[in-house]
This record gives C-alpha cells, sequence and structure tokens, in this order.
C-alpha cells in the first residue's frame, strides 16, 4: 500500500487560480470546440455527399468544389471550404463566378439533388450557389433525409464521422495551406478510411482530430455563425421527439 | 404491494423507527450531564435527536426515497454528522464550539427578527393588521432570543458559525470521505446545480435534427421508490450514535445501534417473506 505522502494528488497537473483548478491545455489559452455544435452542421454537407458517391468519388468531389473556392481568396488566406461556413467570406461576386465553376461539374444534378436538404431547407444555407434540383422534393422527405444523415454522423468518434473529419484535414493539404513540423511523423489519412483500427489509422485519426479543432477556429466566425443559423433553423423544421415514442 | 404486504411494510417501519427513538432515549440516560454546563450536553444531545428525527421521518415516508428528495435529506444528515463529530472531537475546546454553534443560531435568530421588524414597520403605513401579525412573531422571537442570551447583546456572524468551511470541520474530526463521497455529492441536490438538474430534470429529445438537445422532464413517478436511500440514512444515524458514544465515553453494553437494528429486521422480513 502507498504512503500517503507517495499517494498522486489530484488535479496536481491542473494550476491553481484563487479557487479554480485550470487544466493543463486550458492554460495555454486553448479553447474547446464542440464537433456536435460546430463542426458537424459545416461538414455534414459532406456527409452527404459520401453517401451518394462514396468515400473515394464523395471525397474528390467535396475536394473539387473545395478546390474552386479557393481560387477566390489568397494563398496567406486559412480558409478552409471544406467547412460550409467559410463560404460565408466570399462576396457575392465571388458566389456568382463559383456558381459558374461548379455548372460545369459532371454529376452537378445529383450533387444538387443530394444537397437538396440544406439548399432547400435552409435560406441561408452558404453553398447555396450549387444551386436547386430540377426535381422537387417533398418537404417532409428531405427531413426524413437530414435526420438520417445527421444521426448518422452525430458521433464524433464513428467511422464515418471520422472519415468526415479525414476530408477536413485533406481538403486543407490539397489548397497547399498545411505544414506538419519534420518532427511530427506524417500521418496517412488513407489508412483513416481503408486501415482504421491499425496503429497507421489510429495515428491518423487522432492527428486528423487535433487539426480540424484548429482549422475549424481558423474560421470561427464564419462557422460558428453557420452552425448557429443551422441548430436554430432546425428547432423551426420538425418538432421535439421523446424516446419512448421510438421505443 | 398487496395490502397484507403494505401492512407488513408499515410495521417494519414502525418498528424501526420505535427503537431508533429508544436508542436516542438510552443514550440521553447514560449521558452524565453536567447542568452547571449543560449548553455542551443541549447542542450534542440536540443534534444527535435531529439526526434520529431526520431519519424517522425519511424512513416514515417512502415516497421520498427517490434522486429529488433523498439527497436533500442525506446532505442534511452529513452535515449534523460532521458538526456533530467536530463538537466532540477535542475534549478541551467542545464546550466552546458548542457555545460558537449557539451563538451563532441566536445571531442569525436576531437577524432574522431585525428583518421582521423592519417589514412591520414597513406594513404599518399600508396595512395596519398585517403589521400587527408581524410584531407578533417579532415579539415571539425577541422573548425566544432573551430566554438564552440578551438581544442587545447578541452577535450576528454573517460567516460560518465555526470560522471553518465544513471541509475542514469534517478533516479535522477524521470525516472527510464522509464529506468527499457524501456531503460534496448530495449537496448538488440541495444547491440544484447543473450535474444533479441534467441527470435528473432533464431529457434528451430524440430528434437529431434538434442535436437531441435536452428539455426539461418533472418526474410524475410517484411510485419509484429506492431502498438503498433508507439504509444510507439509517448509515449516517448509526455514524452518529457511534461517534457520541465513543466521544462521551458512554457504557454501551445494553445500547443498540441503528444499523444493526435495521439488519436485524430486515433478516426478519426476509425470512417471513420466504416462508
Amino acid at each position: 500500500m502507498k504512503k500517503d505522502s507517495q499517494k498522486k494528488q489530484i488535479l496536481s497537473d491542473h494550476k491553481k487560480v484563487g479557487t479554480r483548478f485550470v487544466p493543463p491545455i486550458a492554460q495555454l489559452g486553448i479553447t474547446d470546440c464542440s464537433y456536435t455544435l460546430d463542426i458537424l452542421p459545416n461538414v455534414i454537407w459532406m456527409g452527404f455527399l459520401i453517401d451518394e458517391f462514396g468515400n473515394r468519388d464523395g471525397i474528390e468531389i467535396c475536394s473539387a468544389i473545395a478546390t474552386m473556392a479557393n481560387k477566390f481568396v489568397k494563398d496567406k488566406d486559412y480558409k478552409n471550404f471544406s467547412l460550409s461556413g467559410s463560404y460565408l467570406s466570399l462576396s457575392q461576386n465571388q458566389t456568382t463566378k463559383l456558381s459558374t465553376l461548379t455548372n460545369k461539374i459532371k454529376e452537378i444534378e445529383v450533387i444538387r439533388e443530394t444537397l437538396a436538404p440544406l439548399t432547400t431547407l435552409y435560406p441561408d444555407f452558404p453553398m447555396s450557389f450549387i444551386g436547386k434540383p430540377k426535381r422537387t422534393f417533398d418537404d417532409r422527405h428531405l427531413i426524413g433525409e437530414l435526420k438520417k444523415t445527421i444521426d448518422k454522423y452525430f458521433e464524433k468518434y464513428s467511422h464515418c464521422s471520422e472519415i468526415l473529419q479525414t476530408n477536413v484535414v485533406y481538403i486543407q493539404g490539397v489548397a497547399g495551406k498545411m505544414f506538419i513540423s519534420s518532427e511530427i511523423k506524417t500521418p496517412n489519412l488513407e489508412a483513416v478510411i481503408s486501415n482504421r483500427d491499425s496503429e497507421e489509422g489510429q495515428h491518423a485519426a487522432s492527428f486528423v482530430r487535433a487539426s480540424v479543432n484548429m482549422f475549424v477556429m481558423q474560421n470561427e466566425e464564419e462557422v460558428r455563425n453557420w452552425a448557429k443559423i443551422f441548430w436554430n433553423r432546425n428547432l423551426a423544421l420538425d418538432d421535439c421527439e421523446s424516446f419512448d415514442e421510438h421505443r | 404491494m398487496s395490502t397484507d404486504n403494505y401492512k407488513e411494510f408499515r410495521s417494519f417501519i414502525e418498528s424501526l423507527t420505535n427503537s431508533f427513538n429508544e436508542q436516542i432515549e438510552s443514550r440521553w440516560q447514560a449521558t452524565n450531564v453536567e447542568l452547571y454546563n449543560s449548553e455542551f450536553f443541549e447542542v450534542v444531545g440536540g443534534l444527535l435527536a435531529r439526526q434520529a428525527s431526520l431519519t424517522t421521518q425519511f424512513a416514515s415516508n417512502p415516497g421520498n426515497w427517490n434522486a429529488h428528495i433523498a439527497p436533500i435529506i442525506l446532505r442534511c444528515q452529513t452535515d449534523v454528522h460532521i458538526t456533530l463529530a467536530w463538537i466532540l472531537d477535542s475534549h478541551e475546546e467542545r464546550e466552546e464550539r458548542a457555545k460558537k454553534y449557539i451563538l451563532y443560531g441566536l445571531g442569525q435568530a436576531k437577524l432574522f427578527t431585525e428583518h421582521l421588524e423592519s417589514a412591520a414597520e414597513e406594513a404599518e403605513k399600508t396595512d395596519q393588521e398585517e403589521s400587527k401579525e408581524i410584531r407578533k412573531i417579532v415579539d415571539a422571537n425577541r422573548q425566544w432570543i432573551n430566554s438564552q442570551r440578551h438581544d442587545f447583546l447578541t452577535e450576528v456572524n454573517v460567516g460560518h458559525w465555526a470560522s471553518l468551511d465544513t471541509r475542514s470541520m469534517a478533516k479535522e474530526a477524521n470525516c472527510e470521505s464522509l464529506y468527499k463521497y457524501a456531503f460534496t455529492p448530495f449537496s448538488a441536490a440541495v444547491h440544484s446545480t447543473w450535474q444533479h438538474i441534467c441527470m435528473f430534470n432533464l431529457t434528451h429529445c430524440a430528434n437529431p435534427l434538434h442535436k437531441y438537445h435536452r428539455i426539461p422532464e418533472v418526474d410524475m413517478n410517484h411510485t419509484s421508490n429506492e431502498a438503498d436511500y433508507l439504509y444510507r440514512s439509517i448509515k449516517y444515524l448509526d455514524k452518529s450514535m457511534r461517534i457520541y458514544d465513543q466521544k462521551m465515553d458512554l457504557d454501551t453494553s445494553s445500547i443498540s445501534y441503528a444499523l444493526d437494528t435495521y439488519n436485524e429486521l430486515t433478516d426478519a422480513l426476509n425470512k417471513d417473506a420466504n416462508n
């Protein structure tokens, strides 16, 4: 049995500030960014596309759209266009031009249909430049699709959510806006998709989670603006439900 | 619960609470009260009776054995125990500590009376009858205070009565684990802090579109009760009895303890149920 003096003091790594105990990471001034609250509304558009086109093609379509948007910002501007809120930083003129560019994507009509829940139900969706589909859909159907997709990507640590988050890092890399210190082992992002449980996959997934937080903070204002609009709009779209009804 | 089972249960609770009352009485009989210094004995005897009263009332009302009400009672009981244990802890200072405890209570009563006095003056301008009613309470309070100490000599202490926080008192009285594992978590229910509200007064909305946000939920279940809360209440009474006996040097050969009685009665109840 350990003597009292050898026992580890609880919260010993925390710093006492008055009557508060501040955890080590918070001492560096790093604030929390919630996956559910802030990140999910900004990456859910990629979830729709990945569900429709599959991992590989879905990721490439998302990346293509983000790359087009990237042309409108300076290299030193760390906008990450995998986050839908980032599109709020573009001017009206720029989004018109972006619309012309995305119109040329071969699969644009399928993309429009796939993103219809977002482009139709949210008047302020920052990526409305994609355009609405030719076919019209019943709102209840779109709300159903939205619920299904949000539910699927709701858990930060689920494999499908990790793929969405990996795409945020991938797109930052494709835009040439990500620099990795030579002291850090370069993660193999592909492993998150193909070999998640391997050591390589785990390393990449943890790198992704930490990096996404940073990219979101670099686009904080727009990301949070859109997240706020998104969640508040949802309350108007559908009523509360009880888990008892689901049983 | 069938009528027979209910009667059996009521009889079990009655036997239990009667025993607690007898156990407190026998302790008081065994205590060598010094009348010249009666204040100390009144304080510790009163605290022990308070502990038994809380357990008795709690045991008699199974509708309160739930996460909304039980922690409020149990936190109160841990507070009683820490106060009792701290006063008894120092043989040299125990009379001084009991005195502080009394003076603090008198000061609080004086403060309340002053507030009432002021309310009576205000009421006099608009409602003479109401003012008269308030003054009756003021007079009764003043008489009660003056019967123990002149109210004009009574200090009002707005800090802690022992000039120590509860954690320090618990530490000094060797009941820090009770503070850490009972007083602190039960305080969440008393002060309605987030960890209590979130667990017991909110439920998740099942709509993913709503971020599974939490929505208020009033617990309308009047039938759920958890006997573990009763067990804890009796355990705290038992602890207080034991610290009292030990620190007061009581001859305990013929005195029984709350938890032993509870175990004996539940064993008997279980035997009956199995036969």
